[in-house]
């Protein structure tokens, strides 16, 4: 199984062969998570949203019509997916943060409170890129992080966004330029 | 890094924390790109895909009796309603020469046809 194509498998898979889909999983698993990481940047949160992928993938593989390749339609598959969850989870944190509202800076103290100063620093960066990248136009975002996270070449990232080679080096250039002047600001803002 | 750049970041205070910035992201980036994922993920998948099956096999049988219910339901609503529908218009199409044909007969009153025969 291990020699045999991402189309063989699939076509297995479609004939009633489930070991075939447990194949594709073990192939892909690691490369999902890791663009879920890009996205949700939590662990716990990325293992979520990777399963809810392979299962969307488990029961969308008989509609696969081959038209691009395994991968490429996994792919955008696990972008989708992973910006749904984040738009999901900002509602969700948001809908927390109104209810903690009034316990705030015990909230925040107590929180900090167990924490190294390293994990603190980790805490401060994740913030920022979160942030940073939460400012990014949705394209730019996608790309940036695929080619970041994934490390995709820009034709693979074209495929995957149904977008022209040179499109996505626009965007690319444009996320980084965006990111560079949003890091300023924020040290214009609360300085290091 | 050139010495160019070196000696303007030890000059310059905002690109200093710029380029802190930059590496403090890039180095949270790679650490991310470099997390594994769960060693139980495909143990956690199976039992989750299994779950959802059965979750909607059950949805499904709950169902069955319901939709066939509602198909036969349909179906005799559509099978009585259509027929008359089309046996309304059908009744209509028939009637409306018979109409005209009312109407002329009103407004031609028999002795002016008779006239007319007359004269021709």
């Amino acid at each position: 199984m291990v020699s045999q194509t991402d189309q063989q498998l699939v076509t297995q898979f479609l004939e009633g062969n489930t070991k075939a889909f447990r194949h594709l999983t073990e192939r892909y698993q690691q490369k999902v998570f890791t663009i879920c990481m890009g996205f949700t940047h939590d662990k716990d949160e990325a293992n979520d949203v990777s399963q809810e992928i392979f299962i969307e993938v488990f029961r969308s593989l008989p509609k696969f019509r081959g038209q691009s390749s395994f991968s490429t339609w996994l792919y955008r598959i696990a972008v989708s997916k992973s910006m749904k969850f984040v738009q999901r989870d900002r509602f969700r944190k948001f809908k927390m943060s109104l209810d903690i509202l009034s316990d705030h800076t015990s909230f925040e103290q107590s929180d900090k409170g167990n924490l190294t100063d390293d994990r603190i620093n980790r805490q401060e960066t994740k913030k920022m890129l979160k942030k940073a990248l939460a400012a990014l136009p949705k394209k730019q975002r996608i790309a940036f992080i695929l080619n970041k996270y994934k490390e995709l070449t820009n034709k693979e990232i074209s495929e995957i966004m149904i977008l022209p080679t040179a499109s996505v080096d626009t965007l690319i250039y444009r996320a980084r330029k965006n990111m560079k002047q949003y890091l300023i600001k924020y040290g214009e803002n609360y300085g290091m | 890094m050139t010495e160019e750049m070196r000696s303007h970041l030890s000059s310059c205070a905002a690109c200093h924390h710029t380029w802190q910035y930059v590496r403090k992201i890039e180095s949270l980036i790679k650490s991310e790109r470099e997390e594994a994922i769960s060693p139980f993920f495909m143990t956690r998948l199976e039992a989750a895909i299994e779950s959802n099956y059965q979750q909607e096999s059950r949805f499904y049988n709950v169902l069955k009796p319901k939709i066939a219910a509602l198909i036969v339901v349909a179906g005799m609503l559509i099978g009585g309603i259509l027929p008359l529908a089309f046996q309304e218009s059908y009744e209509r199409k028939v009637e409306s020469p018979n109409e005209e044909f009312l109407f002329f007969e009103l407004t031609v009153e028999p002795n002016e046809l008779n006239l007319l025969n007359e004269l021709s």
